[in-house]
């Protein structure tokens, strides 16, 4: 009945509605609400600690995004049609450790590199496939390959740390630009950049969307949901393999418990973000908005001297609120 | 009469951002009546019963029921009251048994313990009085047919004192027998003195079962009267405050080519043998009770559903089609039965909503965003979609505007055959009629149209040729002459004439 529709009218969902044909600043405006916690939290980390404004604090915080961003951003793909990828930490752990062991046998790093990414698309697409062809759900699928990945990364090394790697790869995670800049932010931006893209302006992100929103609507459509899905869950683990390659290089090391746990900040940091958990909505600015709460509030709790079993606990409730309060938002714009 | 009076609601008044929902808005309702409520959607209706059932609260007014005045916060308030909604969608658990769902929430228990004697005899003895003694209690609801599912929402209803009865577009997908055997069950409760406040778009039905009806139109009500002085005409003017005109057939070419053959198509166990032919032009008509397989029969054409074996022929070339998209090259398009769960994707915009198919097919791998936008205005201006801009949510537009987007998904491809499944469900009068000049202008324009509907008047308006499925098969082909309702029921229950 439309009565229903009526009252939607009016009513936008801030932060979560489509970039289709929005320039980035338009898009980054949408982001209202995390935008605006995220202000409001360096405003409190400002007032809490007054070494939080200090430039080289606030590099250091983008550095420590920087891994986060990038399997959130694929866990935003994957989201935003409607699934959910708790396989990415394995990925990250194997491709740091496929790119890692051609390096100690004497690769040249960019070859090595270029392996890992190529390896993290396929483990992603193998996700997608199984997904799409046994029809089991996506967190399922996924919670067995994030077994069966970490599985592989502890087998092939017995456990053991790589360590004592050629040199050649650390300005990509240890240098910086202008001597001030450190570089893993900057490629945040680029990938970013590239998924905001893919997102908003291709085919394949308007598909992602159609298959978050509805899914047999889609298919009805005459879009190729097998192929969607395999090329989403890729790119998932293709920036997974981003992660693992640039924290390698920014390490000049490796160890098969990379990675472990980091799916609940990437899922955390996309839904903080605005990108909706039932799919069709969302976008990579707010992803990285979330990514970049999470950091703050865990620099000030670092800053501030918190026991960091605390942290922990914080993380779980801001989480919790972030959530709540869209929620409520929603609700109130609905209702009022 | 006073004493005879239930319910009144007086001057309501609810607005949401940018809209007034309803406007001081006067409703009564009496004993053991049925007040029909009908208006276009987005006239009212809804916020109207969702007011009296506790899912909103109203800004300004009063309701009172047997002379007092009552308050109604919420759910629970409404239920206290005796007040129960039958909705469109059933909401009810499918997995769950039958039982289960009638006492959901409030399982009798001894002990703490679920008393599953007591809970299976009351819902025996509220489904005998539906006279439905042929549901089993024990099987899972979603195991059921849709007419009986709603039968178990009405036993649900009743297994409190339910004095107030509403039911919103009870009828929307029951079969005729389906239908009558639902108006018995209503005027046996009538007869208890329960009053029902019954949501139709379907005009026919209120003669048969309304006392009272009420029409609305943008918020307000336009004007109560006795179902038995109402003329239909008279009521369509009411609630679409203009005249509409039904009027099929301009300018069909007559007897074009065959754009679709289909021979010997069969899908194990559901379909058996079908031969059908539709031509340039025309409109085939698809009619059957529910269950008789048409809605299998345009999904397997589309490729929706796997297993359709037989020949397939588009402009006389023969076509594997294996999925939509093989459909979809071939030329054919499908309006799903159900749009919300088949057609419309909510969340997403109108313009991406209905460049869906189009971008799908026609771009590389970059939207064409100047061309998807001039597309979009197009159809929304050739269709007249009522939206404020192509930006919109699709689900933030009424029934009627949504189907239009789904429609000019296809109709800016160029296809040659259009499979409609009950494409004007649930949809107002007012867009009905400007679907219906769609249809006619599509066959005008070559298209071959097969169309599936359950609402024969549709079917007969519309077609010029009929085809009636029973059980899998093609049991009847009328032409438009020779088609009456009674013959082609009689062929849709498989008798034979």
């Amino acid at each position: 009945m439309a009565d229903s529709q009526t009252k939607q009218t009016g009513h936008t969902r801030i932060g979560t509605s489509l970039p289709f044909g929005r320039t980035l600043g338009q898009t980054l405006l949408r982001q209202g609400s995390a935008f605006l916690g995220l202000i409001i939290l360096v405003a409190i980390a400002t007032v809490l600690s007054p070494s939080f404004r200090n430039p080289i604090n606030l590099l250091n915080v983008l550095l420590q995004v920087s891994m986060n961003a990038f399997v959130a951003m694929g866990m935003t793909f994957v989201i935003i049609s409607g699934g959910i990828d708790l396989s990415v930490g394995s990925i990250v752990a194997m491709t740091a450790e496929i790119m890692a062991l051609l390096a100690l046998r004497g690769m040249s790093w960019w070859f090595a590199g270029a392996i890992a990414l190529v390896s993290g698309f396929a483990m992603g697409a193998l996700n997608g496939f199984v997904i799409h062809r046994l029809k089991v759900i996506p967190f399922i699928v996924t919670l067995a390959t994030m077994q069966v990945y970490r599985g592989a990364a502890l087998l092939v090394t017995n456990g053991n740390y790589l360590y004592n790697l050629p040199p050649g790869i650390e300005p990509l995670g240890q240098g910086h630009l202008f001597g001030v800049i450190p570089v893993p932010p900057l490629i945040v931006i680029g990938v970013a950049a590239i998924a905001w893209f893919v997102l908003a302006k291709t085919k394949l992100g308007r598909n992602a969307y159609a298959l978050g929103g509805n899914e047999e609507a889609a298919r009805l459509a005459g879009i190729n949901i097998g192929l969607n899905k395999v090329t989403i869950y890729a790119i998932s683990g293709l920036f997974c393999a981003i992660a693992g390659v640039v924290q390698t290089s920014r390490l000049m090391s490796t160890y098969t418990g990379l990675g472990t746990g980091w799916e609940l900040d990437a899922i955390a940091a996309t839904v903080m973000g605005g990108t909706a958990f039932s799919g069709g909505q969302g976008g990579v600015i707010g992803t990285l908005i979330g990514a970049l709460i999470l950091g703050v509030i865990r620099n000030i709790l670092t800053l501030i001297n918190a026991n960091p079993f605390i942290q922990i606990i914080v993380i779980g409730l801001v989480v919790l609120l972030a959530v709540v309060v869209d929620k409520v938002r929603q609700r109130v714009s609905v209702q009022a | 009469m006073q004493s005879d009076t239930l319910l009144t609601m007086r001057s309501i008044t609810k607005t949401f951002p940018g809209v007034r929902a309803l406007d001081q808005v006067e409703f009564d309702l009496h004993k053991g009546e049925v007040h029909v409520l009908v208006g276009e959607n987005g006239a009212g209706k809804s916020t109207l019963i969702k007011i009296l059932s506790g899912a909103y609260r109203m800004d300004a007014g009063e309701i009172v029921i047997d002379n007092k005045p009552v308050e109604i916060r919420n759910p629970r308030d409404a239920a206290d009251l005796g007040i129960f909604t039958i909705y469109q969608e059933i909401m009810l658990v499918p997995p769950l048994t039958v039982a289960e769902n009638i006492f959901l929430g409030e399982l009798q228990t001894r002990a703490g313990v679920v008393d599953w004697g007591e809970v299976r005899r009351k819902s025996r003895q509220l489904l005998d009085k539906l006279g439905a003694p042929q549901i089993p209690l024990n099987a899972p609801l979603k195991d059921l047919g849709i007419a009986q599912q709603q039968l178990v929402a009405i036993a649900r209803a009743l297994r409190r004192q339910t004095r107030i009865l509403i039911m919103d577009e009870p009828t929307s997908s029951l079969t005729p027998t389906e239908i009558e055997q639902l108006f018995n069950t209503i005027r046996s409760l009538k007869s208890e003195g329960v009053g029902i406040i019954y949501i139709s778009h379907r005009l026919e039905e209120i003669k048969q079962i309304g006392d009272r009806i009420t029409v609305m139109r943008d918020g307000k009500v336009i004007g109560t009267l006795p179902v038995r002085e109402a003329q239909k005409q008279a009521i369509v003017r009411m609630m679409v405050g203009r005249d509409v005109l039904v009027e099929p057939r301009a300018c069909r070419t007559q007897a074009g080519e065959p754009v679709l053959r289909v021979e010997h198509f069969s899908v194990p166990g559901r379909l058996h043998d079908i031969c059908l032919e539709v031509k340039r032009g025309e409109v085939v008509g698809v009619a059957g009770l529910i269950g008789a397989g048409r809605t299998e029969l345009a999904r397997a054409l589309f490729g929706a559903d796997k297993g359709g074996r037989g020949d397939v022929y588009l402009d006389g070339m023969p076509v594997r089609i294996r999925s939509p998209y093989d459909a979809i090259t071939a030329g054919m398009a499908l309006v799903p039965e159900d749009r919300k769960i088949q057609g419309i994707v909510g969340v997403l915009s109108v313009q991406v909503n209905l460049m869906l198919a189009y971008g799908n097919r026609h771009y590389p791998a970059l939207i064409n965003f100047g061309e998807d936008k001039r597309i979009t205005q197009e159809y929304i201006d050739k269709l007249s979609i009522r939206t404020p801009t192509a930006a919109k949510r699709l689900m933030e537009l009424s029934g009627g505007n949504q189907q239009k987007v789904v429609l000019a998904r296809w109709l800016c491809m160029t296809l040659k055959v259009l499979i409609l499944d009950e494409v004007t469900r649930g949809i107002d009068v007012g867009a009905k009629a400007e679907i219906y000049r769609f249809i006619d202008d599509l066959a005008c324009a070559g298209y071959g149209i097969l169309m599936i509907s359950s609402e024969l008047p549709e079917i007969l308006t519309l077609s010029d040729r009929i085809l009636v499925m029973h059980q899998g098969r093609i049991t009847g082909e009328f032409s438009r002459q020779e088609a009456t309702q009674e013959r082609i029921m009689l062929k849709a229950i498989g008798g034979e004439n």
